[in-house]
């Protein structure tokens, strides 16, 4: 602005920097989209989608119930008519009322329900609102509603007044759970068990944390070892239940939540066609109880079937659950188990409230029949008849109680008076004294208890709790089995659906290349490693075409962390001529890129290459150019000398002149033994990662042995997805023919405690041989493998006494076929308490050089 | 009956202020209230501030203050000053002015001498003092009358000319400026004029790089796919570059006029634009992939231009002067020349370039098999668009009346909440009804494929007449008429996400309107009166003595048709959508229709509105 001007007299030329007036600024658009976006987010989020914490309710799950109980009669009502009414507080579509309606009762908790509603198993939707009824449940009357001690709001439209909350004196969010997305968050609480609610809710009240889990009225298994609480960035994995029906047929007997037979089998089809699993055919058997029988395709084992089924279908579902409530109008996201807690605390507080009413209509009670007795046992009434205008009779009653106002715990108002004047004649001329004593001292009493209550809130909270459980928990018990479940490794199970073919010259792998060489089956899921002559090594995804180079030498499978896969190499570097050997394994790798197995220098490639799945070592005859300078142009190499590395490392040199061929002359031994198997015993499965009870060093013809609680014993292979139950089982460990059992059994005809020795003399995998007597009664009683077992068990003696017995068992019982009787264990009357005496120091000399040996296997 | 009359009496020779004032439309364009851009009192400013440009290209005066407070404009200029003598003459006297014959103000636009005139007619008050070499006079008139003449008398102001003036109430019913809209205007004219300072309100306004400086405070300069390319000639300057966004985007310019509806100028950028990239490359790319997502500008000197307007925003113009060239030649030239050399010369440039041609290729192609859909349903929508009731008149009728045209409005509604009421209480020649039907797509992040596979965006696009760009746009408003409760809120989003992500230049050249409609009905037994928001709801109990009904609107459902006639009639309100220069739009929309974010759910949490218990609101 120019400033160099001055100002005289003639009016004001220039313009003045300063503001008089404000011209309007338009609101730029990011302004309206935040304006109309926080009006909507917030509806959605306080008046639609996220239920309140006082009562865990949605809004119109709320106005459901005030309508409903605005309606109860007692007697089953349209649901139509339910919707019309709630209508008059939630102004919305009436599909969406119906629904919210539908949902509710299907949990069968707060509304009974007549006609068709629907089946969550299935996915049956209801019949039409104009058939189906409903009403309030017992349990929703004597927990959900209390007039007085609810706060109210204006209706949309003013005309009614509707429950801000309503005082539900129970942790009904947590059983029913809910699932809400509103507009940037979302919420997602599980059901929770009934009657664990009510005692974790007594729990908190004596003071004690509870620790919630999830229950689904859908059964189950559940794995709720990430539950967090029901926070965000837990986890929880259900299961449906699966059984063995028989060997090529598996019975599915619950659906997850949230999951229909019919959206299940979908899956079940979907994982068919894309040929993750086998099937021949599935059934929906559902009626009562949910069934649906899978057939599986001959040859497919049905623990891998059912593995499969866990891992490519909604056999097990995974939720993420997100707890988000409103409190005091802002979402709060927090564990169930403070929801809970403040649930209780709630509760109480309203329990607080109805004993306060109580307290003060017992008082009124009180105050009003006291003076109803003094007026009429001393004749007040008389003294009125001389009275001429109104406000006398007042005044005479009030002196005519004069004498007795210290009597009672507030002033006596002219609302008393006024009572006072309208008893009728009929109620003096009949007055009974001893009738209205008694009916003051019930007052008394009541008000006592109603104190007493008021004073020890917590104890009465308590019995409150308890009574619910006593009147509604019956039925309600948990359904949802709590377990913990093994990731499956979905590639280990995938059935081999398509077929590897690789293409050396051209250097293509894949599974359409079907007039090329033919590599093995494998699974779409599947990594493929190549080794190329030129040395270079790649893992990739089998496609249908992939280009890996040319000069392929070796494709196959490749495992993830597959240590006993060895590959035995002996190339020629092509910068200092020099030949190397070198051994490795590859047991992580980047996939698509290409890794040296040379120093990868030019014209670097490989003589030799074998690939050794257990770790052979083997011996070599190297043949040397025939113009090499080297006195021994033919010599041996033996790979045993190497160790085994990773597949980086430069190798050892073999020759340093130029290599014509290389022959093997013979395989060697496995460097590395065999694989360690352990056992998880919490879900009864193998697994090589060092979960549970080591079962030992596994080589290809090793077994397992298993003994059931039955009296069979099976020998299985070590296979990873073989599943073992637990709870069926008396003994399982690696299988060593050379070592004798021990049994203790109980023959159900002879009703006599049998103990025999014999060897395992069978050698089929998968087939159970019973080796007691198969009476209804007999039974297994102990077993053990150990080489000098010695039997502890008491006995009463014919005077009665109890004594204990020690018995050294090679010391009387032979060893014979698995199908003897064995040997009789004395005959004493009421024989109990068996058990094995560990006697640590008399391990015999067989098995402790065995753990000796597995010892320097392992190093 | 009695026969109409027709003799001398009836022949009326109306005065040049009175004509000014009973037909505005013909010299401003529409009157408006304020809230749009080409609303009549943004022309008023652009008559009086033409002058001061006029007199800057001369060479005098580097400097102008414009200031606006509340409805009073002030603006001076530092040129010679309107000499004294003529200084009446010029601003009240029909096609008096100084730009008739003289060689000074060939290229300027404003040289028919009405512009200051019609200020001076349709003001309230109007001031105009001039200094020219130590001596000053000033002329004070209201509604084109003098009202104070005063005489030459001594001054030590620096030569110049200063104008006042408070457009007339009584034309322009309760208007309000739009500081945005001034802001516009203010730096269009900087761009145009490089070495110009402008004061608006204290705020200096300034370019250096003209157009250059244009794009890039219309777009966002991350998010355009190369540098601007910016060139100059004589009576020619060019700028341009390639977004992401869909459409084309442009401000053309003639002679420092801002041409919103194009012309032969912006009809020859565009054709040699794609005439030259198809002769570099040596590929015979369609115009279409070549011009999508281009934002460009071309501002053009010419003498004598023709307006097919009097509000000039489309320029008619064939030749560049009585002998010179055609236009399209002109610019032709200079861009197949200038063009190709920078693209020779900037070879990453033209790399990049490459790229979006051929990705906006790819794209077209990939709609193709939609577009056959989209030719069915054209066909249909052709012989009838079952979403909407028409007016008569239409933006793209090119006989139409100027004002009507430029009053042509849309309402989009919202399913059966409004459109009956609307359409019973619209004026057919006008305003047309789209009906929505529920809640449309979020569109965010889809493809424009959307708009030919949705139904209901496809008989938008129609209604619009969109399609092939804003040349044809069939409404100069287009108005959001949703309910003002939270779904309402929720679809006005919907719809404008719609728009800013397939046809942002709709938005972007001041089309798109949201309608206010009244929250509160207060009446007594005589009077009823419509609130827009909690304060006058407050006055109007005021005004109605005694205890009147309040009524809160909650839906348009609420209102009846002759209410809501009160509503969209003449003292309708309309809130503007404005894309301030430094908004990134696409931000913007990922950030609020986008995925959740722990951003926004905090945000969201955060600024929770809590409806609160309306016991008092409530009527019995």
């Amino acid at each position: 602005m120019p400033k160099d001007e001055k100002v005289n007299g003639s009016p004001k030329m220039e313009l003045n920097s300063s503001l008089d007036e404000n011209i309007q600024e338009a609101r730029p658009i990011s302004r309206l989209y935040e304006n109309w976006f926080l009006d909507y987010a917030s509806y959605v989020i306080l008046e639609r989608a996220v239920p309140k914490y006082d009562d865990g309710l949605k809004p119109v799950q709320r106005r459901i119930l005030h309508a409903m109980k605005e309606m109860d009669d007692g007697r089953f009502h349209k649901v139509a008519n339910i919707i019309g009414q709630t209508m008059q507080y939630h102004p919305h579509g009436d599909a969406s009322i119906g629904d919210a309606l539908v949902n509710m009762g299907q949990k069968d908790m707060l509304i009974d329900t007549q006609g068709n509603w629907g089946d969550t198993r299935t996915g049956d939707s209801a019949a039409a609102p104009r058939y189906i009824e409903a009403r309030l449940s017992k349990f929703a009357l004597d927990v959900v509603f209390n007039k007085d001690i609810t706060d109210w709001k204006n209706s949309y439209d003013g005309r009614k007044q509707e429950p801000v909350a309503l005082p539900v004196k129970f942790p009904m969010l947590l059983t029913q759970g809910v699932e809400g997305i509103a507009v940037g968050l979302s919420t997602k609480i599980m059901p929770h068990n009934f009657c664990e609610l009510i005692k974790g809710s007594i729990d908190i009240l004596n003071g004690n944390r509870s620790k919630l889990l999830p229950d689904f009225t859908s059964g189950g298994m559940g794995d709720f070892t990430q539950y967090n609480g029901g926070q965000k960035g837990g986890k929880i994995r259900l299961r449906a239940d699966i059984e063995v029906v028989d060997k090529s047929t598996l019975a599915i007997t619950s659906v997850p939540y949230n999951t229909t037979t019919g959206s299940l089998i979908d899956t079940i089809l979907k994982a068919n066609d894309s040929g993750k699993i086998k099937i021949k055919k599935v059934e929906d058997n559902t009626a009562q109880n949910v069934e649906i029988l899978v057939h599986l395709k001959q040859g497919v084992s049905s623990d891998v079937a059912i593995d499969a089924l866990f891992a490519f279908t909604n056999c097990e579902v995974s939720i993420s659950p997100n707890c988000c409530v409103i409190i005091n109008n802002t979402p709060r996201f927090l564990p169930v188990d403070d929801l809970l807690k403040m649930s209780t605390e709630n509760t109480v507080g309203l329990l607080r409230k109805e004993l306060e009413i109580l307290n003060f209509v017992l008082d009124e009670k009180w105050h009003f029949s006291s003076l109803e007795r003094i007026f009429i046992e001393n004749r007040i009434y008389r003294d009125i008849e001389e009275c001429e205008t109104w406000e006398a009779v007042l005044s005479t009653i009030d002196q005519g109680l004069d004498p007795f106002k210290s009597q009672f715990k507030r002033e006596i108002t002219e609302e008393d008076l006024v009572r006072l004047t309208e008893i009728k004649i009929k109620r003096i001329s009949k007055f009974d004294s001893m009738k209205a004593d008694e009916v003051i001292d019930k007052i008394e009493a009541n008000l006592e208890e109603v104190k007493n209550n008021l004073n020890h809130l917590t104890e009465y909270a308590i019995r409150f709790f308890e009574q619910i459980l006593k009147n509604h928990g019956e039925g309600r018990e948990r359904k949802t089995e709590i377990a913990q479940f093994d990731t499956i490794k979905a590639r280990r199970v995938a059935a081999a659906n398509v077929k590897l073919y690789m293409n050396r010259e051209d250097g293509f792998v894949g599974s359409s290349l079907r007039k090329d060489e033919f590599i093995c089956d494998c699974s779409d899921l599947d990594d493929i490693i190549i080794i190329r002559q030129d040395g270079k090594l790649i893992v990739t995804r089998i496609e249908e075409k992939t280009f890996v180079g040319r000069g392929i030498i070796h494709a196959d499978i490749w495992k993830k962390n597959d240590i006993h896969m060895v590959y035995n190499v002996i190339y020629y570097d092509g910068s200092s001529g020099i030949s190397y050997a070198k051994r490795f394994s590859v047991t992580s790798i980047i996939r698509d890129r290409e890794y040296d197995l040379t120093q990868g220098n030019d014209k670097s490639q490989l003589l030799y290459f074998t690939a050794n799945p257990n770790s052979e070592s083997e011996m070599v005859t190297v043949n040397l150019h025939n113009s090499a300078q080297a006195r021994k142009k033919v010599f041996d190499f033996d790979f045993g000398d190497l160790a085994i590395k990773g597949r980086g490392v430069k190798g050892n040199i073999v020759s340093k002149h130029r290599v014509r061929k290389v022959v093997q002359k013979e395989i060697g031994e496995s460097t590395l033994g065999g694989r360690d198997i352990w056992l998880d015993e919490n879900i009864g499965r193998l697994n090589t990662d060092k979960q549970g009870r080591y079962l030992g060093s596994f080589n290809t013809d090793d077994a397992i042995l298993v003994v059931y609680e039955d009296g069979a014993y099976e020998l299985t292979d070590f296979e990873l997805t073989n599943r073992y139950k637990q709870t069926e089982i008396k003994l399982i460990e690696k299988f060593n023919p050379d070592r004798f059992l021990t049994a203790v059994h109980f023959d159900g005809g002879s009703r006599i405690y049998y103990v025999k020795r014999f060897f395992i003399e069978t050698a089929t995998f998968g087939r159970r041989f019973g080796f007691i007597s198969d009476e209804r009664a007999s039974k297994l009683v102990l077993i053990s493998s150990d080489g000098n077992p010695i039997l502890e068990y008491s006995y009463r003696t014919k005077r009665g006494e109890k004594k204990t017995r020690n018995e050294i068992l090679i010391q009387f019982v032979d060893v014979k076929g698995w199908k003897a009787l064995g040997n009789k264990l004395g005959n004493y009357l009421r024989m109990s308490g068996f058990k094995w005496v560990v006697v640590p120091m008399l391990e015999s000399p067989e098995s402790e050089g065995e753990a000796k040996s597995e010892l320097t296997l392992f190093n | 009956m009695p026969e109409p009359i027709y003799d001398e009496s009836t022949i009326k020779s109306l005065d040049w202020k009175e004509h000014i004032r009973t037909r505005p439309g013909m010299y401003i364009g529409k009157l408006g209230d304020g809230s749009s851009h080409d609303d009549g009192i943004y022309i008023l400013l652009k008559e009086v501030v033409d002058n001061c440009i006029d007199e800057f290209i001369m060479g005098y005066g580097k400097n102008i203050d414009i200031k606006v407070s509340g409805q009073k404009v002030t603006v001076r200029d530092y040129g010679r000053g309107i000499p004294l003598g003529k200084l009446i003459d010029c601003v009240s006297k029909i096609n008096t002015g100084g730009k008739y014959d003289t060689a000074a103000f060939k290229k300027s636009v404003g040289l028919n001498g009405i512009g200051t005139k019609a200020v001076n007619a349709l003001s309230d008050a109007f001031t105009v003092q001039s200094v020219r070499d130590g001596k000053m006079k000033l002329v004070n008139y209201s509604r084109g009358e003098i009202i104070q003449d005063n005489k030459i008398e001594k001054s030590s102001l620096r030569n110049g000319t200063k104008v006042v003036f408070q457009p007339d109430s009584k034309i322009f019913k309760k208007f309000h400026y739009l500081t945005e809209y001034i802001e516009d205007q203010i730096w269009n004219y900087v761009y145009l004029n490089s070495g110009l300072n402008i004061h608006f309100n204290g705020e200096k306004y300034f370019s250096k790089n003209g157009l250059k400086d244009l794009l890039e405070r219309k777009t966002d300069v991350e998010k355009i796919r190369y540098p601007v390319i910016h060139l100059r000639g004589d009576d020619i300057e060019v700028a341009l570059t390639h977004g992401d966004q869909y459409g084309e985007e442009y401000y053309s310019f003639v002679n420092g006029q801002h041409t919103t509806q194009g012309g032969t100028h912006l009809a020859a950028f565009r054709e040699a634009v794609v005439r030259t990239m198809r002769e570099y490359y040596k590929k015979d790319f369609d115009a279409s992939d070549i011009r999508a997502s281009i934002i460009g500008a071309i501002a053009l000197r010419i003498q004598n231009p023709v307006f097919e307007s009097q509000t000039k925003t489309r320029l008619g113009s064939i030749d560049m002067s009585e002998n010179g060239p055609t236009v399209r030649i002109f610019i032709n030239d200079f861009i197949k020349r200038e063009l190709d050399n920078f693209l020779h010369q900037n070879t990453d440039i033209a790399e990049y370039l490459l790229r979006r041609i051929m990705q906006s290729e790819r794209e077209r192609k990939d709609m193709a098999g939609v577009k056959k859909l989209a030719n069915q349903r054209a066909k249909k929508a052709n012989l009838h668009n079952k979403k909407l009731r028409d007016c008569r008149v239409h933006l793209n009728d090119e006989k139409a009346d100027e004002e009507k045209r430029l009053n042509s409005t849309i309402f989009i509604t919202e399913g059966d909440s409004a459109s009956g009421s609307i359409t019973k209480s619209r004026d057919v020649a006008t305003q047309a009804v789209f009906s929505l039907r529920g809640k449309p797509l979020n569109t965010f992040g889809m493809k424009k494929k959307i708009v030919y596979e949705n139904e209901e965006f496809n008989l938008l696009q129609h209604a619009l007449n969109i399609e092939e760009g804003l040349d044809n746009l069939r409404y100069n408003q287009v108005v959001v008429a949703t309910d003002a409760d939270v779904d309402g809120m929720h679809i006005r989003l919907l719809i404008l996400t719609f728009f800013l992500q397939f046809f942002p230049d709709l938005v972007k050249n001041g089309h798109v309107y949201i309608l206010e409609t009244p929250l509160f009905r207060v009446r007594n037994k005589k009077e009823t009166l419509y609130c827009y928001s909690e304060s006058e709801k407050i006055s109007a109990i005021n005004t109605l003595a005694g205890k009147p009904e309040i009524t809160r609107f909650k839906g348009l459902g609420e209102i009846s048709p002759e209410e809501f006639g009160l509503f969209i009639g003449e003292s309708i309100r309309l809130e503007p959508v404005i894309i301030r220069g430094k908004t990134s739009v696409n931000d913007l929309l990922k950030y609020y229709m986008g995925k959740n974010t722990e951003d926004r759910q905090k945000f969201i949490i955060d600024n929770l509105r809590v409806e609160e218990d309306n016991l008092e609101n409530t009527h019995a």
